[in-house]
């Protein structure tokens, strides 16, 4: 490390850049990705997904990993067409002027045998709030990477259920957002 | 308080409807199911037509989680009622005027107790295939019994509706029957069903 960081001194390029590749940043594969939430509607559980995210993750041993996901909230899908447009309607994600959802790191913590603490600011709507979220990052065998956490939110911090949805005995104020994402090495970066 | 309700019933001391159902009148159980069943099915037709009226809001997600719990207790109630039904006969059926209609009162009542039980079950189907897990009354949940597919709960929809209409059409049916028997053959068949009547009133003083 001494040695990279003497090189880099030296303007080095490509040894400055051997961190990073060590590193190593991943981006999603949604296709072979899960992000599920979940909560209650009339009293009984109740689940949803996103199909499109994108992100990067940038995981380093020597502490400076980085995660960046920005979910698409239009891409929504609860299997009930009518339930969906009202998602992304204005009471619930008002996906028009908020498109994105996002989630950017400040601190990435290792836990020991492939588990990580993630700290960092979750923008849902314009509401951005800190969360936690404990995970795991497994590299694969084909090359690829998995990660898997979840994260417990309360729906209406981020104003999510506007209105006549703000009541919670009907729908769920709890929400866990389960994440299974299969990440592939980033080219180029 | 005994005293005074058996006081209430007059010096033979027996209660008015007896519990269970007599060769001339349906009991107290009986009666209660029917009755009972007779006012959950009312409250679905209104839950349901209101509900399908509606756009989606909360209104709606609230009407349709009462409609689904109704529903399941109808279900179970209708199993409960058969269970009693076989544990105490009903008063056998009057003598009508044609074969062709006691066939008729046979397979009506047939339907009606299909439809009792066959509603609930392709509602929680709909429901089901809806991605909608069923909460009875927020205590407890059903499973799901089938995936969630749009084109299932498409076509699960409209049964659910098409058993709704049949289910009124044999209602009025039923009604109608209960009214020519009470009416026009002047026999007890209406009467037997109904709280507050004694039984072998029409029989011992025939007008």
């Amino acid at each position: 490390m001494n040695r990279l960081v003497i090189l880099c001194l030296f303007g080095l390029v490509a040894a400055c850049n051997a961190p990073f590749a060590a590193a190593s940043c991943w981006v999603p594969v949604p296709a072979l990705s899960r992000i599920v939430f979940s909560t209650t509607q009339a009293g009984a559980p109740f689940q949803g997904t996103f199909h499109d995210y994108d992100g990067l993750v940038c995981m380093d041993a020597g502490g400076d990993s980085h995660i960046r996901v920005s979910v698409n909230t239009a891409s929504v899908d609860t299997q009930l067409p009518e339930l969906d447009t009202a998602l992304r309607g204005p009471d619930f994600f008002d996906t028009r002027r908020w498109p994105q959802a996002l989630f950017e790191s400040e601190t990435v913590r290792p836990m020991g045998q492939g588990r990580y603490r993630v700290t960092g600011k979750l923008t849902l709507r314009d509401v951005t709030h800190e969360v936690s979220v404990p995970f795991t990052f497994t590299p694969a065998t084909d090359g690829n990477a998995r990660l898997e956490g979840q994260l417990s939110l309360e729906r209406l911090d981020y104003h999510i259920g506007l209105g006549q949805w703000a009541d919670t005995r009907w729908v769920g104020n709890q929400v866990e957002l389960t994440f299974s994402i299969v990440v592939k090495p980033a080219a180029g970066k | 308080m005994l005293e005074r309700l058996s006081q209430m019933h007059g010096p033979s001391q027996q209660p008015l409807i007896p519990l269970a159902n007599t060769p001339t009148r349906y009991g107290i159980v009986a009666q209660t199911f029917h009755w009972v069943i007779v006012a959950l099915v009312m409250l679905q037709f209104v839950l349901g037509i209101w509900a399908h009226a509606l756009p989606i809001s909360l209104e709606r997600l609230i009407l349709l989680a009462r409609h689904k719990s109704i529903g399941f207790t109808i279900f179970g109630l209708v199993v409960l009622r058969l269970g009693w039904r076989l544990y105490s006969p009903p008063p056998p059926q009057p003598p009508v005027p044609h074969p062709v209609l006691r066939m008729a009162a046979r397979l009506s009542h047939i339907l009606l107790y299909a439809l009792l039980l066959s509603m609930p079950v392709i509602g929680w189907l709909l429901s089901s295939a809806s991605n909608l897990t069923v909460s009875w009354f927020g205590l407890f949940s059903l499973p799901n019994l089938v995936r969630p597919d749009r084109r299932l709960a498409h076509w699960l929809l409209f049964t659910h509706q098409s058993m709704a209409w049949l289910l009124l059409a044999v209602v009025i049916l039923h009604i109608s029957a209960a009214l020519w028997h009470h009416i026009i053959l002047r026999d007890e068949v209406l009467l037997r069903m109904l709280p507050f009547t004694r039984s072998g009133g029409r029989a011992r003083n025939p007008s």
